[in-house]
């Protein structure tokens, strides 16, 4: 990514209007906001629902690695680029 | 194409009614306007939301016409919004009060798009044909906003305006709007008895690509810029609907349910209504549903054609409409048809156009 990446002590929330939901006719979760609709994977959704606003990035990662026993290290990367992605289509905001 | 191989929709526009206090002349609504007297009641909106959510949409617009004209706005927003829909509103702004806007945000509206005519005051007045239009929606705007509800600024372009392109882009972020949509006039209906005073020139549809270009670099993350360019000057089609009965549903004043929004022009299809038919049965059974579906339909030329899932043959109304051949490849497309879309020579480049040079489409 050509973008600086979000810090991990940010604490990423929910854009005003847009919402995680679960898709139950096509058994999925999608991000659902103005004129917007982003179909999520297994990891995308594993990393939305722990958008909590209130948890920094660091502790979402930490919570990520508990709950799919990897280590922290391992998967920083892929969740900051992730989130970083989703500030920039003002999915999240910091 | 069976039942099997149709995807569930996923996004509905209510076209809850034709009415508008507006006439710009360029308007998406049939030339044939539907009357008041047979709208859809509140009781079958809450019907149609409901089926559809079943039937998995998960995001309607709720769009006119000028969807304050009906009084029931607020009840229709709170009804897509009980079935669990991601309700966007599409409005011109003018007959909502500070007041009825909380209303509306209050009952579950999750997102307003609200038309931009033109930033010149003269020049919103000549296309809406009414005084002090932008002066009224400049003050939405900022109810809107005051509010934190997320603002889209849909600005139709045209030859009139093009030149104002950048102060547009800079009104939309002195708005504070999340998205701008830049979208040319699409030269069907009205915008098609309006042409020659609309249609820009090559130079101004040039201009603008480069002009949305920088503007979607400089502004990333800051504001969303969706892009509609000119039909005339493109070399593919745009993916109408993106491909008939695919993704979306339209639900006319009527109930009439339709791929498109100008699907009544092919006057060979039968649309089912809400009325007396489930939205189910309409979306994966009708007749006029399954026409243009997959590639059966399609000329040899797009049956083989690389790009048949990038733009699905384009739009039908304007295959029948210039070609005379609602299966024909859209006229855009310039592998099936170099020359379909010529700039007609009675294209009329004035300097000044006058309010009676224009047909604007009546109020109701």
């Amino acid at each position: 990514m050509n973008v600086e990446l979000i810090s991990s002590s940010a604490v990423p929330k929910f854009e005003r209007g847009v919402r995680l939901k679960h898709d139950r006719v096509r058994e999925r979760h999608v991000v659902l906001g103005p004129e917007m609709l982003i179909e999520l994977n297994q990891t995308g959704t594993a990393i939305m629902s722990e958008i909590d606003g209130q948890s920094n990035l660091s502790e979402i990662v930490h919570r990520l690695a508990e709950r799919f026993e990897v280590n922290p290290q391992d998967i920083n990367q892929d969740v900051s680029e992730f989130c970083t992605t989703m500030v920039m289509r003002r999915v999240l905001h910091t | 194409m069976n039942q099997v191989t149709t995807p569930a929709p996923q996004v509905l526009l209510a076209e809850v009614t034709h009415r508008c206090p507006l006439q710009c002349p360029y308007c998406s609504n049939p030339t044939e306007l539907i009357k008041k007297d047979v709208e859809l009641s509140t009781a079958d909106w809450a019907r149609v939301f409901e089926e559809s959510a079943e039937l998995g949409v998960l995001q309607v617009s709720i769009s006119g016409g000028e969807p304050a004209a009906r009084r029931d706005l607020t009840e229709l927003i709170g009804a897509a919004h009980e079935a669990d829909l991601y309700v966007n509103l599409i409005t011109s702004g003018i007959g909502i009060t500070k007041d009825r806007l909380n209303d509306l945000v209050g009952a579950g509206c999750d997102h307003i798009q609200l038309s931009l005519q033109d930033v010149d005051p003269d020049g919103a007045k000549l296309i809406s044909n009414l005084n002090k239009s932008l002066e009224r929606k400049l003050e939405f705007a900022k109810w809107v906003t005051d509010i934190s509800v997320p603002l889209t600024v849909n600005a139709v372009m045209h030859r009139l305006n093009l030149d104002r392109l950048p102060e547009t882009i800079k009104l939309a972020q002195e708005l504070g709007a999340r998205r701008l949509e830049i979208a040319n006039v699409q030269y069907h209906g009205w915008a098609a008895l309006n042409k020659n005073l609309l249609m820009p020139t090559q130079e101004q549809s040039d201009r603008t690509n480069q002009i949305v270009k920088e503007a979607r670099e400089s502004l990333e993350g800051q504001l969303l810029i969706d892009y509609v360019p000119v039909d005339h000057y493109a070399e593919y089609p745009k993916p109408c609907m993106n491909g008939w009965g695919r993704v979306a549903l339209i639900v006319a004043p009527d109930g009439s349910v339709l791929p498109c929004h100008n699907a009544t022009t092919l006057t060979h299809l039968a649309f089912p209504n809400v009325i007396n038919h489930s939205l189910e049965n309409v979306w994966y059974e009708s007749d006029a549903f399954n026409a243009y579906r997959g590639d059966t339909w399609m000329h040899d030329i797009c049956r083989t054609c690389d790009r048949k899932e990038i733009d699905f043959g384009g739009c039908r109304c304007q295959a029948l409409s210039i070609l005379g051949d609602a299966s024909a490849a859209d006229p855009v497309c310039s592998r099936a048809h170099p020359h379909a879309l010529v700039i007609d020579d009675d294209t009329q480049v004035l300097e000044l156009v006058e309010p009676d040079l224009i047909t604007y489409r009546p109020n109701a």
